[in-house]
């Protein structure tokens, strides 16, 4: 069965290298269970959220040096080698990446205490912050707008208003600070 | 990007390729362009070429012989190294020839020691012999490596090191046979040609694991 899969796999692989993009694509398609296998064996050495990374490094790698596979010889072993050196680098990269960073868990909150994590509180009256930023002078409504709730950058919402960057980032601060104080948010 | 929508691009880029031609094949052109550049070396640096036909101690073209076979042999290796698949069979093919090579230099410092007592064992200033040898290793050791970038980097260390050793050999016989006058003893050739080749592999270790990676299209990885 396997052997006949390789043989399959050969004869799919010099079609492609003849040029069959047809071939390539059911050669590839063919072969990436059987290169996900491979690595998932040595998911504990590349890093289990890493197989499918491996999978394509091996599949490019495939790619990239498919004038080196000689038709009278056998194809698995060839993609063997390829998956094996492959999966040694990945290995590699992750114990190299991995002296070098330290993992946590990702962080549902801001900070630990309760009370800087205001998104369950009832603070955020959308109505009253309307309102709020439509009382705000001006400029300060503008400079909000734009780059709080518009996420422009300085230097968009500068050529939208003809206000200097230094103008807009007084303006945001005094604005945020006018409307921490009518909403008594601290 | 998701494995299938990589698969779809790489098989639009499904151009065709022509297989590399065996090791042995591959390592003989290489023999056959480097051979003909160390040759035209030896023909401009060499003062008196009939030198060459009066020398008849047969250890000189035994050792000579001995560093072509490692010059072809590690050739082969270097080449087969980014086949993959390939049996690490061919990595033990310049061992014989390479131990030969140092047989026929032990060979001399004996010869020497016995001769010319202690003085056999003084090592002469040798640099027009380590420039000839950069010179002779260096088209080479460039050949070969346009010829290593289209095969596999399987063990980038392991096969710059077998390049070099192959253009150092070559260029330690061109060196050798350039010479107006043979070496005055044999240990200022293993001193002066065996110290600059293994500099040489050394280099050629440290550049094949920065030079030789796998070469991938940017515009086919992680793009989205």
């Amino acid at each position: 069965m396997a052997e006949d899969e390789g043989n399959d796999f050969r004869s799919l692989m010099i079609a492609a290298n003849g040029g069959d993009a047809d071939a390539y694509a059911r050669l590839l398609y063919g072969l990436a269970p059987v290169i996900r296998r491979i690595v998932g064996v040595d998911r504990q050495f590349v890093g289990a959220d890493a197989v499918e990374d491996v999978v394509q490094d091996v599949l490019l790698s495939i790619h990239t040096v498919r004038a080196t596979y000689n038709p009278d010889q056998p194809f698995m072993p060839w993609v063997f080698a390829i998956a094996r050196h492959r999966i040694i680098d990945a290995g590699r990269r992750r114990v190299r990446l991995g002296s070098r960073e330290v993992e946590f868990d990702e962080a549902d909150v801001t900070f630990s205490t309760a009370d800087p994590n205001i998104h369950d509180r009832d603070v955020f009256d959308m109505d009253a912050l309307r309102t709020a930023i439509e009382r705000l002078p001006n400029a300060q409504r503008q400079a909000i707008e734009l780059l709080k709730m518009g996420e422009l950058s300085l230097r968009e919402a500068s050529a939208a208003t003809g206000m200097s960057i230094g103008a807009l980032k007084v303006a945001a601060h005094r604005g945020m600070a006018a409307l921490r104080a009518k909403l008594r948010v601290r | 990007m998701r494995t299938d929508e990589l698969i779809a691009r790489l098989a639009l880029d499904a151009r065709p390729v022509r297989p590399l031609p065996e090791p042995r094949m591959r390592a003989t052109l290489w023999l056959a362009a480097s051979a003909a550049y160390v040759l035209l070396l030896i023909a401009l640096m060499s003062p008196d070429p009939a030198r060459l036909a009066g020398i008849r101690a047969p250890r000189f073209w035994l050792e000579q012989l001995a560093a072509f076979a490692t010059a072809i042999t590690a050739a082969v290796a270097a080449l087969a190294s980014v086949i993959p698949g390939r049996s690490r069979r061919a990595w033990l093919l310049p061992i014989a020839p390479l131990l030969l090579w140092i047989a026929t230099l032990a060979w001399g410092c004996i010869g020497d020691v016995t001769g010319k007592g202690l003085g056999g064992m003084t090592v002469y200033s040798d640099w027009p012999c380590l420039v000839a040898m950069m010179t002779g290793a260096a088209l080479p050791a460039f050949i070969m490596a346009m010829m290593l970038r289209r095969g596999a980097p399987l063990a980038p260390r392991a096969t710059g090191a077998f390049a070099a050793l192959a253009g150092a050999a070559l260029s330690s016989v061109g060196a050798c046979l350039s010479r107006p006058a043979p070496h005055p003893t044999a240990i200022t050739v293993v001193a002066w040609h065996f110290g600059t080749l293994l500099a040489l592999v050394s280099i050629g270790a440290w550049t094949g694991g920065r030079l030789l990676s796998w070469r991938v299209s940017p515009s086919m990885w992680r793009t989205s």
